[in-house]
């Protein structure tokens, strides 16, 4: 268990971002109260509190984007985390847009109670009682300077200034004032001593007064509000006389606070609209920051929260696909963390055991690699067979001894083995009928003809049973016999020549002689046909004893052990050697095709030159010494050997099945005169050189032997 | 040349920019004094009719007369001098009277009438705008007077909606006269 302290899903960044947004709306909702001194940044306030809510908005669809992208991909965690935001999303917006609607309600409702017909008619009331009073002031005020132009007209400047301090006082001015129509000052008197020049009065007032016009009207100058009074004096010469009247602080201090009353007021009648959007403004911008600002934080903090699912999902990917010694870092102590604790573990367990089962599987399979070793080079042929009869495993020997690729056939019956080579039908056929019948182990002999002539199969087979006794498949184990009986046969031959040469050779010798001495003795005392008959019959039995003996010697010489001398043959210049004796004696055309370089062989010259005369002769006789023999020399390489391959062909009458099952067995022959010990004693020469003869059976035009014998290299 | 195409780019970006209640700078002419030069220019300020109710509320409406003297230059040109002139014209409905107030001097005139209160900030005349000392007669001088509605002193709540609405777009185009030396 890992000792990481505990972490906040909010780190002390986003803490610090909050702050400054939570900060920027205050003061921007401070800066919306029109006598605060934020007001005048109220402009930067709103934009950089929209420049924020844009700056969110774009981190907002940035981590959109990235989740879409993610759930493209099918990411791990990139579900759960979209289910997560949305929920959050929809839970927060929801109380959010709530809230907003009755806000703006209240808002509305609540400016609008800040207005209404009453209020507005006492604002107005109360600006016109004003403006009332003022207004007679100004009137009583007009009054008193028209009262004072006439105590003015016609008098001289310098009566007038002398009289304009009685004048002033009279009327409790603040300033009086005599202008020429140039707007020069006559004279002037003012009841503050400081002032030296009077007020004089403006351009416009000036195009007011010309016309012969009064004036009044309101001057502030300064804190005191001033009636200025302005009255043409119609004299010779036109004068006019400015009045200036101060408004009693009282009244000015009421009319200001009437006029400022009215104005604010009047002001927010005017704004009534516009606070409204400016509050609504400022209250969804506020929502909008807060809310973007809650949704960005709630992608961080959810990522968080999730990243150790997605480990989770990362790790049980990686499981799946076979990494079992996928570890995860533990992020958290919650529960999460508690549960990454637990896939580690599981993983742990898993890459052992997976180590364990490797270890166990990589001894099965060195088993098996020994066992197909073992059944790769046992001399017998092995086949394993499923429960539903179909090859399982079948060994280099099986091929070797049926000349089929059986291996090939992994997966396939014997029957559709059949298909391929119909030559092994009935063995094939035999050794179903056994697999599925048989209960026990069986043991049984077939014969088939193979590409090498007749082959001798020794079949035992067993079926396999599981540890509940339920039938898994079976086993057949089988041996070229073939050789071996010959072997039986050519012994049972050689004991019968032996027993016929000591049996029948010993007592034709006295027979021989018995005729002779019948013939010696009692010829002289026969008469001549009497003796006639008797030297025919003794000559005959002489004749036929020769015969006997000839046929005894013939046993005998097959039964004899061979005396091998051996030395090196080459075989092409030794058959050439033995052909030449052939070629001209009869009608046979002999048509040869040798390899071009040299075979030798290490053999008994003597024996070979036998098998050589026999076969020819042999091929010569069948062909009655008229027609064609075809033959061929060539190096051949069997089983990582190398052969010499003789072979001859002639177009005779052929030999039919039955022949050439027996046809080297000795006694065995097809033509009238022979003993039947040729072919015999030409296997057992070859056999003894270690090499091989068949019957081609592939040759069907007349009769083809075939022979191999080990060459050397010299 | 230079001159040229700036008043070019200047009345294209008038015909973008200019609103129905656009201020519009006219006549503008630069009068050789004994030591500077000096500015006469007429103003015509139209207000729209919520610029006058918002005047008529009491809501004080403010701008900047903007007065730069430039000397153009190879790649830009260099301002010698800036003048800012700024009015406040506000509403006093209970003395029936409008003021206009120079918001830098402090300064107040009181007007009985609308459109004298209009006239007086229309009219510019005699304005020193630079010393002629600072005047070289082998360089070209041009004058720049712009007329800027200050939105920044309107009240909050109509504020930032002020910019965008073109009732409020009360500030003028630049007009340039150029100064003969």
């Amino acid at each position: 268990m890992s000792n990481k302290k505990l972490k906040f899903p909010v780190s002390l960044s986003i803490v610090f971002l909050f702050g400054l947004i939570l900060l920027s709306l205050q003061l921007m909702t401070t800066a919306t109260q029109e006598s605060s001194e934020l007001s005048d940044i109220y402009s930067w306030l709103l934009i950089g509190n929209s420049l924020g809510s844009i700056g969110l908005f774009v981190l907002i669809g940035i981590n959109v984007y990235s989740l879409a992208r993610e759930l493209k991909k099918r990411e791990a965690g990139s579900r759960l985390t979209t289910r997560m935001i949305s929920l959050f999303v929809l839970l927060s917006i929801a109380p959010a847009a709530i809230v907003f609607y009755f806000s703006v309600q209240f808002l509305n409702q609540g400016i609008d109670s800040w207005f209404n017909v009453e209020i507005d008619r006492a604002m107005e009331d109360a600006l016109e009682l004003s403006a009332e009073s003022l207004d007679q002031r100004k009137r009583l005020h007009l009054k008193q300077t028209q009262k004072l132009v006439k105590e003015v007209i016609g008098k001289s400047k310098t009566l007038i200034a002398l009289e304009m301090g009685e004048l002033l006082e009279s009327v409790e001015a603040a300033e009086i004032a005599l202008f020429s129509r140039q707007g020069h000052v006559i004279a002037s008197e003012s009841m503050d001593s400081n002032d030296i020049l009077p007020l004089l009065p403006k351009e416009h007032v000036w195009l007011h007064v010309r016309q012969n016009q009064d004036y009044v009207a309101f001057n502030p100058a300064g804190d005191e509000l001033l009636i200025q009074v302005i009255v043409p004096v119609a004299d010779d010469e036109p004068r006019y006389l400015q009045v200036l009247f101060p408004v009693p602080m009282r009244i000015a201090d009421l009319t200001d606070s009437i006029d400022f009353a009215f104005i604010r007021y009047q002001e927010m009648t005017f704004l009534r609209n516009s606070l409204k959007s400016s509050f609504i403004l400022v209250l969804s911008l506020v929502l909008m920051l807060s809310l973007l600002a809650a949704i960005w934080v709630a992608f961080v903090s959810i990522r968080h929260i999730v990243a150790p699912v997605k480990e989770l999902v990362r790790g049980t990917r990686a499981v799946a696909n076979g990494n079992y010694r996928q570890q995860l870092s533990v992020v958290t102590q919650d529960d999460l963390g508690f549960l990454v604790e637990s896939f580690n573990d599981m993983t742990l367990r898993i890459a052992r055991s997976q180590d364990e089962i490797t270890a166990a599987s990589t001894e099965v399979e060195q088993q098996r690699a020994y066992l197909e070793t073992v059944l790769a080079n046992l001399t017998a042929g092995v086949i394993s067979f499923g429960a539903s009869y179909k090859i399982i495993t079948a060994n280099q020997a099986a091929y070797r001894i049926l000349h089929i690729p059986v291996s090939h056939f992994v997966g396939q019956t014997l029957l559709d083995v059949i298909v391929r080579h119909p030559e092994l039908t009935q063995l094939w056929e035999s050794v179903q009928e056994l697999l599925e019948e048989a209960e026990d182990i069986w043991q049984q002999r077939f014969t088939f003809l193979g590409p090498n002539g007749r082959q001798e199969l020794l079949c035992r087979g067993t079926p396999l049973f599981s540890s509940v006794g339920e039938r898994v498949g079976s086993i057949v184990v089988f041996d070229d016999v073939s050789d071996l009986i010959q072997a039986q046969k050519n012994a049972a031959w050689g004991e019968v020549a032996k027993r016929l040469a000591h049996e029948i050779k010993n007592p034709l010798t006295p027979i021989q002689l018995s005729a002779e001495r019948l013939q010696h003795k009692l010829a002289s005392e026969l008469s001549e046909p009497s003796a006639k008959i008797l030297q025919r019959s003794t000559q005959t039995i002489v004749n036929q004893v020769e015969a006997m003996k000839s046929m005894v010697d013939d046993f005998s010489e097959y039964a004899r052990p061979s005396k091998k001398q051996v030395e090196y043959i080459n075989l092409n210049l030794l058959i050439n050697e033995i052909l030449a004796l052939y070629i001209l004696q009869t009608d046979i055309k002999i048509v040869t095709a040798f390899s071009t370089e040299n075979i030798v062989i290490e053999a008994d010259a003597v024996s070979i030159r036998q098998v050589l005369h026999n076969l020819v002769k042999n091929a010569q006789e069948a062909m009655n010494d008229k027609g064609k023999i075809d033959i061929k020399l060539d190096k051949v390489v069997r089983n990582n050997t190398e052969y010499a391959e003789f072979s001859i062909y002639d177009d005779g009458c052929g030999l039919n099945e039955k022949q050439i099952e027996t046809i080297f067995e000795p006694y065995v022959t097809t033509k009238a005169k022979g003993t039947g010990l040729g072919l015999a004693i030409v296997k057992k020469i070859i056999e003894e050189h270690g090499g091989v003869i068949w019957v081609d059976t592939t040759y069907n035009k007349g009769a083809g032997f075939v022979v191999q014998l080990p060459t050397v290299l010299i | 040349m230079r001159l040229a195409v700036y008043l070019i780019c200047l009345s294209v970006s008038e015909v973008i920019w200019a609103s129905d209640y656009s201020t519009q700078v006219k006549n503008i002419a630069i009068e050789s004094a004994v030591d500077s030069y000096n500015l006469d220019a007429n103003i015509v300020y139209s207000l729209s009719p919520v610029a006058k109710e918002a005047l008529q509320k009491g809501i004080p409406l403010t701008w900047d007369v903007l007065i730069k003297v430039k000397q153009e230059g190879l790649l830009w040109d260099r301002t010698l001098d800036e003048l800012v002139l700024n009015f406040q014209l506000q509403s006093h409905a209970l003395l029936n009277l409008y003021s206009i107030k120079s918001v830098s001097t402090g300064r107040q005139d009181m007007f009985s009438t609308f459109a004298g209160a209009l006239d007086y900030m229309s009219i510019i005349r005699d304005l020193p705008i630079i010393n002629k000392a600072l005047i070289s007669p082998d360089q070209l001088y041009y004058v720049v007077v712009k007329v800027k509605f200050d939105h920044e002193s309107l009240p909050v709540p109509i504020r930032p909606f002020s910019y965008f609405d073109q009732q409020w777009a009360l500030s003028s185009s630049a007009k340039l006269c150029p100064i003969k030396n």
